[in-house]
This record gives structure tokens, sequence and C-alpha cells, in this order.
């Protein structure tokens, strides 16, 4: 009985979290869109352009999927199956647009293919018209999406060729199976659930997509994110953007729901199949016979990995570059030009301090959420009840899935239509801090649920038995051993916190604007030198703090 | 789990301190301790902006370049100290109004700037969000502004201007483009300026409406049955436009773009008075604006844009006096060379160079005169949207094929399945 009070208290504080700032306010939307007659709803639902942008959005999230599975089926294979010695340092370079905030990709995209961009500029010398146009235009979006997802297709369907066992395939050649056959029959079918999972991933991201569709869209092009953004944010038709809001909640629910099922069906081999695999690899002796095959594998790569660092160079680049000089830190300087700040509204040092404040804030408030959600869900885990189905593990479960599949805007959008009429509207500064804790949320409680399931439960058993109370095995065992989760979960949520766009910019004024928001202005505004500036200094940020992170555990892309 | 002792002391006490760290800040933040002025420099601390004794929403551009600071010099006039004037700049005159209808139980700002003769008919019930208050300085404010803006004062006009189509004169002349001495909305589809053309979106920005409206009274709307200047259709103007004018989220935007010769855009849609930016602070008079020439009249769209008192505002009496401020001769005749407007106090001259090199209103023939206010009031929000309907090309290019290929992939899986299922078995 006791233990039952004790557990709940524990529990009280997330789960109370969850609920007010997260369930009650998307409760409150969909009554906001529900509370309308079925004639308004349906009328908003039909309106020609709403019914146009989810079409659009689904069908470019669906295009996005496909040309990064093209593109990434081919690098993922060959990092699977060769030995070669920089492997890791490729594949660490391909992973690099992940992990950067969307709209520093986008920045760095603007600098490589924009109007008087890089690639523009040689092909115009070359041919005399512009190569691509990425300012409202379809594939400038495309493109801008396939570079940022992937790595997400090449690292995972990396793991999915390893959950093939080779002697499979050993004894297949052996008995003389042709290799396409090997590879519809034997290769394909394994590696399809890990493959939909990645992909299903791409869309979620794709279809939520914010900040580079913002920019680059224009009239022509929207996300149901931008236009519901739109709706709320400058038309104030609350009506319009709630009803939107629950058709994109209803298909990301779906999307995730499938992500869930095929995430089931496969398991990630452990690091000592990865590792023997990885050792019965062999280096192929060059000959003529495969030299034309690794020159092929050689130019993609240089394809794929130039494609992936270009834009960040491009951002370096710009960053340092002035009309004076060729070099210089000029850029940087001007940033503290008064005209700049009349623009963003903050002085850049406000802007920084804005956004490491924030970070640390959601980096402290996720993490502590998290750990006190794991402890009181594994208060009573012993080492016999693992597979014991409980109300509230299933009822704490959805709590923790669903904020995977509520985006960033949805959740602005619903804590400003609920809490503006609060004490919590008038410290917005709290508001952006839920709102970045929730976005992070779901990746925090996934590294350190993981971490905590790698905890034996003997060990608790024993200093229980020995006489421990429940909190100082908690505080003596278990929480030191979280610790490297932990840290990793931090920094995650701090990266998070720091590139975070679409809520912040929904909710901050101009005194809370942080380094994305400042970013996005000056790009509308085409003060590209200074935004790259900027950017650097987001980019340096983030990178370290992942390389921080690698140090204490694996970038984890399965949530 | 530990080798010695001594170490699992250490991370014990390690992690025993981060975790007091983690509580203690979550109770910081629940009691509102405001613990970033370790990280935020002073001004920014003031969370609770109605702590301070003045809160203004504006626009970002408003007396933007050259800056001029409204706090410093309302301070000296109020008497109270600039820290405690909180200025909040929004993206564009719409947001000022989305915040102030999610504000309307709650008001946080005290004045608004910004809201002009075209977004007021976008407020559903004025009074519900705004206040009339006439200001001590009132008889210095052209009435003619005052009737058209709003005549029952809940804004009162503080600049106005109209819109006209600005231009880099060295790029576009009369000799390269000799449709420029008489430009009418028609010819503009044909020429090759349109191509080279700049309008910010109506649904995001002032100067944007205002030039939506300015394409309504000249070609009409038959679906209203009115007719406007040339009994043809609006929509048929930007069906054509849009293939090849350039759309930008704001005025901001757009200005920028102009001035990037790389963009080759050096034609926006701007105001009458903007080639006195460059000329009165430079000097240089490489810029010119234009208005068109249907019925063989200069015709263009007034804008004037008004301020006002927030309901139930936090600081009334500081709001009324900055309003009294702000209408008044300090401000109004600083307005014109930082704003670049026609100041709405009749008691200020604009400067020489400000006459020789802007379009004065009084020289064309108002549209406005054509749209009644009641007609904008019922369908403004209605031609916005049908603006947008008509920009957005519904084409979905190949929308089939990728749906085709979702369904082989599905299709396949399945059949995949069912094979190894049976291959199991």
């Amino acid at each position: 009985m006791k233990d039952k009070v004790s557990r709940s208290i524990i529990l009280a504080l997330p789960i109370l979290f969850l609920v007010f700032f997260f369930l009650i306010p998307l409760l409150f939307i969909s009554l906001l869109a529900l509370g309308l007659t079925p004639e308004d709803l349906l009328g908003i639902l039909t309106h020609d352009l709403n019914l146009y942008f989810i079409y659009w959005d689904l069908q470019q999230a669906f295009l996005t999927v496909i040309l990064c599975l093209i593109l990434g089926l081919p690098g993922s294979y060959f990092l699977a199956h060769t030995k070669l010695k920089g492997k890791s340092i490729i594949r660490n370079l391909l992973t690099i647009p992940f992990i950067l905030p969307p709209i520093v990709v986008l920045m760095g995209f603007i600098e490589v293919f924009g109007q008087g961009g890089l690639v523009n500029q040689i092909w115009y010398s070359l041919t005399g018209f512009q190569l691509v146009q990425i300012y409202n235009s379809y594939e400038g979006i495309i493109l801008a999406h396939v570079f940022y997802n992937l790595p997400v297709i090449i690292r995972l369907a990396e793991i999915g060729w390893r959950t093939i066992n080779p002697e499979m395939i050993g004894v297949a050649k052996s008995l003389g199976v042709s290799r396409i056959k090997i590879l519809l029959k034997i290769q394909l079918p394994h590696l399809f659930p890990i493959l939909a999972t990645a992909s299903l991933l791409v869309f979620i991201y794709a279809f939520n997509s914010f900040a580079i569709v913002l920019v680059l869209g224009g009239v022509q092009y929207q996300t149901l994110e931008v236009r519901i953004y739109s709706l709320a944010k400058m038309r104030f038709d609350f009506n319009a953007a709630a009803a939107l809001t629950l058709v994109q909640i209803m298909i990301n629910i779906i999307v995730i729901l499938t992500y869930l099922y095929f995430s089931s069906k496969y398991e990630i081999p452990s690091d000592e199949v990865q590792e023997f695999q990885e050792k019965s690899l062999i280096i192929n002796p060059i000959n003529i016979r495969n030299l034309t095959k690794l020159s092929i594998i050689g130019i993609y790569f240089s394809i794929i990995t130039i494609l992936s660092l270009l834009p960040i160079v491009g951002v370096f680049w710009s960053a340092l570059n002035s009309s004076l000089h060729l070099i210089s830190f000029e850029n940087f300087f001007s940033l503290f030009d008064r005209s700049l700040i009349s623009f963003i509204g903050v002085t850049p040092v406000e802007m920084i301090s804005n956004s490491l404040f924030f970070g640390i804030c959601v980096l402290l408030l996720s993490t502590f959420l998290a750990v006190m959600l794991n402890f009181g869900l594994n208060y009573d885990k012993t080492a016999t009840d693992h597979s014991k189905f409980t109300l509230l593990g299933s009822v704490s479960g959805i709590i923790i899935i669903l904020p995977l599949g509520i985006s960033s805007i949805t959740l602005a959008f619903s804590l400003f239509s609920l809490y503006r009429l609060t004490p919590l509207y008038e410290n917005i500064f709290i508001a952006i801090i839920i709102a970045q804790t929730l976005v992070a949320f779901p990746f925090v409680n996934r590294i350190i649920a993981a971490r905590r399931a790698s905890i034996d439960p003997s060990l608790i058993h024993v200093a229980r038995s020995l006489g421990a109370s429940r909190f100082r095995t908690f505080f003596r065992i278990e929480l030191p051993l979280l610790l490297p989760g932990i840290i990793v979960a931090g920094l995650f949520s701090f990266a998070i916190s720091l590139g975070e766009f679409g809520a912040t910019n929904f909710l901050a004024r101009a005194n809370f604007a942080t380094i994305p928001i400042g970013i996005y202005k000056l790009i509308n505004t085409r003060n590209l030198g200074e935004a790259a500036a900027l950017a650097t200094i987001l980019i340096i940020i983030t990178v370290i703090s992942f390389i921080v992170l690698e140090k204490f555990g694996k970038i984890e892309f399965k949530l | 789990m530990f080798q010695e002792d001594g170490d699992e002391m250490r991370r014990f006490n390690f992690v025993y301190i981060v975790f007091l760290v983690i509580l203690l800040t979550n109770i910081n933040i629940q009691n509102k301790i405001s613990m970033s002025s370790v990280f935020l420099p002073p001004q920014s601390v003031t969370f609770k902006i109605s702590d301070t004794e003045l809160v203004i929403y504006t626009y970002d551009s408003l007396l933007a370049d050259p800056e001029y600071s409204i706090e410093t010099n309302f301070a000296t006039y109020a008497g109270i100290s600039a820290t405690d004037i909180t200025i909040i700049r929004l993206g564009d005159a719409n947001e000022i109004l989305t915040r102030l209808i999610a504000e309307k139980d709650l008001p946080q700002a005290d004045v608004i700037i910004g809201i002009d003769n075209a977004l007021i008919h976008l407020i559903e019930e004025k009074a519900d969000i705004l206040e009339q208050y006439i200001p001590a300085n009132i008889s210095d404010i052209d009435s003619n502004l005052r009737q058209n803006l709003d005549p029952d004062d809940y804004l009162i006009p503080y600049d106005y201007g109209i819109i006209s189509l600005y231009f880099q004169n060295q790029i576009i002349n009369s000799s390269t483009h000799p449709e420029l001495t008489n430009l009418t909305l028609k010819s503009l589809l044909e020429s090759e300026l349109l191509s080279r053309l700049i309008v910010e979106n109506p649904l995001f920005s002032s100067p944007g409406l205002g030039f939506l409206l300015w394409t309504i009274a000249v070609y009409g709307d038959p679906s209203l049955s009115f007719s406007g200047l040339l009994n043809d259709d609006w929509r048929n103007w930007w069906k054509t436009a849009r293939e090849s004018i350039v759309i930008t989220k704001s005025w901001g935007e757009a200005f920028n773009i102009f001035f990037e010769p790389s963009e080759g855009k050096p034609i926006m849609v701007s105001y009458g008075t903007s080639p006195a930016y460059s000329y009165c602070q430079w000097g240089d008079d490489s810029t010119s604006a234009v208005v068109t020439h249907e019925n063989d009249q200069m015709n263009a769209w007034l804008q004037i844009e008004g301020i006002g008192l927030v309901k139930n505002a936090p600081h009334k009496s500081m709001g009324q006096k900055f309003i009294d401020w702000f209408l008044g001769i300090e401000l109004q005749s600083v307005l014109p060379e930082h704003q670049w407007m026609y100041p709405a106090n009749q008691k200020v001259n604009v400067s020489q160079c400000f006459e020789e090199s802007a379009i004065k209103s009084e020289d064309v023939n108002r549209l406005n005169d054509l749209i009644s206010p009641t007609m904008l009031k019922e369908h403004l929000s209605d031609w916005q949207d049908q603006w947008e309907q008509v920009m957005v090309k519904k084409t979905i290019i190949g929308f089939e094929l990728p749906f085709t290929l979702l369904a082989i992939i599905v299709l396949s899986s399945i059949g995949i399945k069912k094979k190894q299922k049976r291959i199991q078995t």
C-alpha cells in the first residue's frame, strides 16, 4: 500500500505535466474544431486550398521518401558490406545534416543552391541559365527535404542489411541462386520492416516540415504545418487552424501506429553481432573486374558526401566571406549593427543567451521528468514481473508516444489557445520552455528508458533485500547507473531546444528571440552573410553537444 | 558494479548534486524567480511585460530606418525610465491584430501602432479590442484622414502615403521601358517589367493588401457587380501576373530583394514617398515611383496608418500620454524622414527634398473612394482568400505516379509476406 502511494507521488509530476501541458491543450483544440457546426467544419475541410494542401503535403512527403530510398539504399548496402578504413568517418559525415536544426540546413541550402549560390553560379557560367530555382519551387523543397532526411535512411538501412545472417546468403550462393534472386527473396524481405520504419520516419519529418517550406514555399506550396501557422498567427482564424490541426494529428497518428507496428517486427542486432559481421567482411583485392564497380561506388559516395557537406561548408564560407575581404569576421561584427537589431528585435548577445537559457531549462526539465517517469514506472519492478501489464503502464505508454505524432506548431498553437487567458501567457518564456520540453521529451524519455531497461533488476532486488529503502536504492544504484543515459538525453534535449524553431517562433515575443528565429528573420530580409554567421554559431554549439554525446552513447535513430 | 568504494561515493555525490540542482531549478521556475538574470542582459529580465509602465505593439519597420528611438525620446518627454517602456515589434501589422484578438480578455498592450485603413475592416467589432480616445491635439490631425481611416475614432491617423510602384531608374526608365510614362495595370501585364516586380503578400502585409485593393478598384469584381474603373475582373490581372511576379511575405523582405543586384528585381510595390528615402539621406535620386494611368488620370490606393488605445489597457493613462506625444509636433516632424511617410499632423511641414521626390497623395485619384467602407468590411477577407486561390496553381504534377508506386510497394510487401509464410509452413 505504502509502495503504491509513493509510486503515485513520483509519477504524479511527469504525468500531470503531460496532462496539463499536452493532453488538455490538445483536447481543447479538438473541442475548438468539433465545436463548430458540421457545415462549418465541412466547409473548412473541403475548402479548395485546404484540401489541395493536404494532398500536396502528403505527396511531397511521399516523393521525399521515394527519393531518399533511391539515393540512400545503395550507400547503405555498401556501408554494410564493404570493409573500408574511413567508413565510420563517412558514416558520421553523412549524419551531420540530420543533427543540424532545419533552419541551419535551410540556410546552407540557400547558400549552395540559391540565386547566386555556388551551384547556380558554376552552372550559369557554363550554360548561361540557372540550374535550380529554390524559392517558390517544388524541386527546391523536395531537394531540401531529401538532403535533410537521407542520413535516416542510410543509417537505418545499414543496420537493416546487417540483420540478415550472412550464412543464409552463403548457403543460397552455394546452391547457385542468382544475385538478384538473393536480393529479392532473402535480403529485401528481411530488410523490409526496418526500411518501412525508416521511410515512415522520413515521411513524418517531411510531412510536418515547417521552416524549410515556410521560407521556400511562398504562396504556392504550403505544408499543413505552414498553413496552420498562417491561419492561426496571421489570419486569426483559430477555428480553421484547429480543424486542420485535427486532420494533421489523425494522419500523424496513423503513420506513427504503422511505424510502431513495423518497429516491433525487427530487432537491432546487438553490438557483438554487428562486430562479428564487421569482422567477417573481407577486403576484395583490386583487379580490373571490380575496378569499375569501385569507381562507381567512389563516385556515388563523393556525390552523396558532397551533397551532405556542401551546405555546411556553404554556411561557413558565407559567414567568413564578405564583400571586401575574402576571409574576415565582418559578418560576425555586423551582427552587432544597430540596423540589424531592428530586424530581429534583440541584440545577438541577448539572442544567444536566450537560446542557452532555454536550452539549459529544457535540458533540466525534460531529463528530470523522464527520470521521475522511469523511476515511477519501474518502482516495484523486480526480476520476476517483467511482463506484467498494468493499466497505468499502458496509459503512460500512450502519453509518451503521443507527442511524437504532434507537430511543434500544433503544440504551440494548443498551448497558446488554452493558456492565453492565464498567467502562463504573461510569462511567455515558461510556455516556450514547456513547448520545447514537450518536443524533446519523447527522445529524452526513449534514451533514459533504454538505459533503465539495461539495468539488471536483481541489483535492485539485492539492495532491497539487504534493507535499503526504495529511495536509497534509487539514489545509490539506479541513478548512478542511469547517469550516462541522463547525460546523453540531456545533451540531446539541449540540442533540440537550441534548434527548435516552429513552436518557439509561434510563441515568442520579440524579446525572447532565439538563434533560429534570428536566422529566419535575417534570411527573410536577405541578410545572408549575417544569417550565416549566426548559423555558424549554432552549428558549432550543436556539433559540440553531439560530439560530447557520442562519447557517452550512440545516437539512436530508432524511437 | 564498482571496483572501489570511493569511486562510488564520488559518483553518488555528483549525482545527488545534479539531482538537487534539477529540483531547485524546477521550484524556481514554478515560483517565477528569474534565475535567468544569470544568462540574460537586463532589458529582457522583465518577463511579465505588464510590470513595465507602457507596452506598445507595432510592426518591425516602424521608425526603423534610420532608427529613431521611441523609448528614449518618449521617456524624456514623460519623465519615466526608457527601460520601463516595452515596444514589441511583431512581423507585420496582421500579427498585431492576432495578438490583440487573442488577448481580448487579458490585455497585455496599452497602445497599438500600425493598423491601416484596410486592415481595420478585418476587425469584427472594434469596441471589443480598442477604446475610443480623442487625443488633446486632435485638431492638428487632418480630418479627412480621420474620416477615411475610422470615423469612430478608435484609431487616429499618424501617417499616410499612396501605394506606388517603386523602381531603380538606372535600370528602368522611360527610354528602356517606354510604357513607363503612361503605365496602366493592363500595360504592366504585357511589359517586361512584370517579371521584375516584387509584390508583398496581401494576406500578411499592409502595402500588399493596398495593392490588391488597387487592382480590385481598377479592374472591378463582376461577382459583386462592382465595375471598378475598367469593368473587368481583378482575378484576371493576378492570373496573368502570377506567372511572373515575385511574392514576398513582408515589405522588409521585398525592400532587401529590391536592393540586391543579383536578384534582378528592381521594381516593387512600395509607397509614393519611397524615393525620398535615398534622396533625402544621400542626395541619391536613382529611385523613382510611379502609379497607374487608367482613364487618363493617375490612380493609386491611399494607405492611412493609425494608432489606438487598447481596451482595458493595463496602463491606460500612460498609453493616452503616449498617443498625445506620438501625434504631437515633436514626433510628427521627425516621422517623415524616419518612417518615410507623410505625417498626419497638419502643422508639420515636410522638408524640401521630401517634397521634391515623393508623390503627393493630393495629385492622384484616390481609388479608396471607389470601394466603400461597408464593401470593404463585407468582402475584404473573402478577397484575401480568393486572391490566394487565384495565386495557387492547383496542378499536382504526377499525382498519380507516386500513389501507384505506393500501391505497388504495399501490394508487393503483402505478397512477399505471404510467400514467406508459405515457405515457413
